[in-house]
């Protein structure tokens, strides 16, 4: 079993994480309801749960490269079951953006790879155009044959259009991403 | 008034925010030049049918379900983050609809377990192997179909699931228009994956 040193300079990734979420972990009692909860927990390295232990324990490093973070999907399961009012979702959503600022190794780049797609679709048409999306995530993942034959059936069917769908004006969709910039 | 699960929660918390940081709702009023209505009321479309079907609105619409028995699909759209606990809770909504929509929902365990949303795209295995779990279960209570309020859930249902595991996943706009005139419209019906043409055509001319 690894030992953990804890020294003064530990407590700082917990208050960081703290106040970035504003979410007080102080409050978990590691009853595991948000683990149990978690639809994807069992594919995580880490345990919702224990990922705060870990971030109180100043253990930084591992938890900005742990698969966790990534694979949580905010959808707020765990927040309904926790007795204490964690704000889970927003500890892993900080955690990200931290992994992100930080240049860490990111242990998921796939999920951050499609996530920046959709934004970059965003940014440029003012909505996503789904099928624009899938070819530059397969480009970058160079993963050029898995689904395919999805994609075709979504095709045939309509499901994905070949067009983008765009906003008129293009300003006010870059207006507002520097919005979002400065409200963040 | 908005139909998104998604959608609704992201306003919500906007709203949220913007009544509790003066500094971001200065921000924004600048940016939109105009000033924002603290009391402004956020409706999900389900509260309004919820509202309707107590009323008894669609008590003589010409398609009524017939009995179709139906596994109210929420995903995510129950759950949210402890700040936002006081918003109005949408837990069994649809089934209250679809009753009034003269449909037959039945209980299962799955209705408010997340679809994997982008994990589907990034991590395709974990995902389908919720939709599967969630897929199964819905057969295994004895539902004809899956009615969702989350285009995305109804993507990743779809997609996702394994060709032993399907029966038709609607979206509840699809419901209604069914139940308005009970005439299917092939466009919509063209679109999906899971072909509902059989579950249908026990009850409707398809
Ligand atoms: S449910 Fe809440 S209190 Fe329990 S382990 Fe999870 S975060 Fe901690
Ligand atoms: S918000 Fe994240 S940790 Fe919580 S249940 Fe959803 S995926 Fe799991």
């Amino acid at each position: 079993m690894d030992t953990i040193k804890l020294t003064p300079a530990s407590g700082n990734f917990v208050q960081t994480v703290q106040e970035k979420s504003r979410s007080d972990l102080s409050r978990c009692w590691h009853c595991l309801c948000c683990s149990g909860g978690c639809p994807f927990a069992k594919d995580m390295d880490f345990l919702p749960n224990v990922i705060i232990r870990m971030v109180q324990m100043g253990l930084k490093e591992k938890v900005l490269t742990s698969s966790a973070i990534w694979l949580c999907v905010g959808c707020n399961t765990c927040s309904m079951e926790c007795p204490n009012a964690v704000d889970m979702a927003a500890m892993m959503d900080t955690l990200r953006r931290m992994a992100i600022e930080e240049k860490v190794k990111i242990a998921e780049p796939a999920v951050l790879s499609f996530h920046q797609k959709v934004i970059d679709s965003i940014s440029r048409y003012g909505r996503t155009h789904k099928l624009e999306i899938m070819m530059r995530y397969k480009l970058s993942e160079k993963d050029f044959f898995s689904d395919m034959d999805l994609g075709l059936r979504m095709l045939s069917r309509r499901k994905l259009d070949l067009m983008p769908s765009k906003v008129k004006n293009k300003q006010q969709i870059q207006a507002l991403f520097k919005l979002a910039e400065d409200l963040s | 008034m908005i139909a998104c699960p998604g959608c609704h929660l992201r306003l919500g918390d906007a709203k949220w925010t913007l009544n509790t940081n003066q500094t971001k709702r200065n921000k924004v009023e600048k940016h939109f030049g105009q000033p924002f209505h603290s009391d402004l009321q956020l409706l999900h479309f389900f509260e309004l049918l919820a509202d309707m079907s107590r009323s008894g609105f669609f008590k003589d619409l010409p398609g009524r379900l017939k009995g179709l028995k139906i596994a109210s699909y929420y995903g995510c759209m129950l759950a949210r983050p402890p700040r936002l606990n006081k918003m109005p809770n949408h837990y069994g909504l649809i089934e209250k609809t679809m009753t009034a929509l003269g449909g037959d929902p039945v209980q299962w365990g799955f209705s408010n377990t997340c679809c994997g949303t982008f994990l589907s795209v990034s991590r395709p295995l974990i995902a389908s192997n919720l939709v599967n779990r969630i897929m199964k279960a819905a057969i295994r209570s004895g539902a004809e179909c899956i009615v969702t309020a989350c285009a995305m859930c109804h993507l990743n249902l779809e997609i996702r699931c394994a060709s032993e595991n399907r029966i038709p996943v609607f979206h509840f706009s699809e419901i209604l228009s069914l139940a308005r005139d009970g005439k299917p419209s092939r466009e919509w019906l063209n679109r999906h994956l899971i072909d509902p043409t059989p579950v249908l055509k026990a009850r409707w001319q398809v």
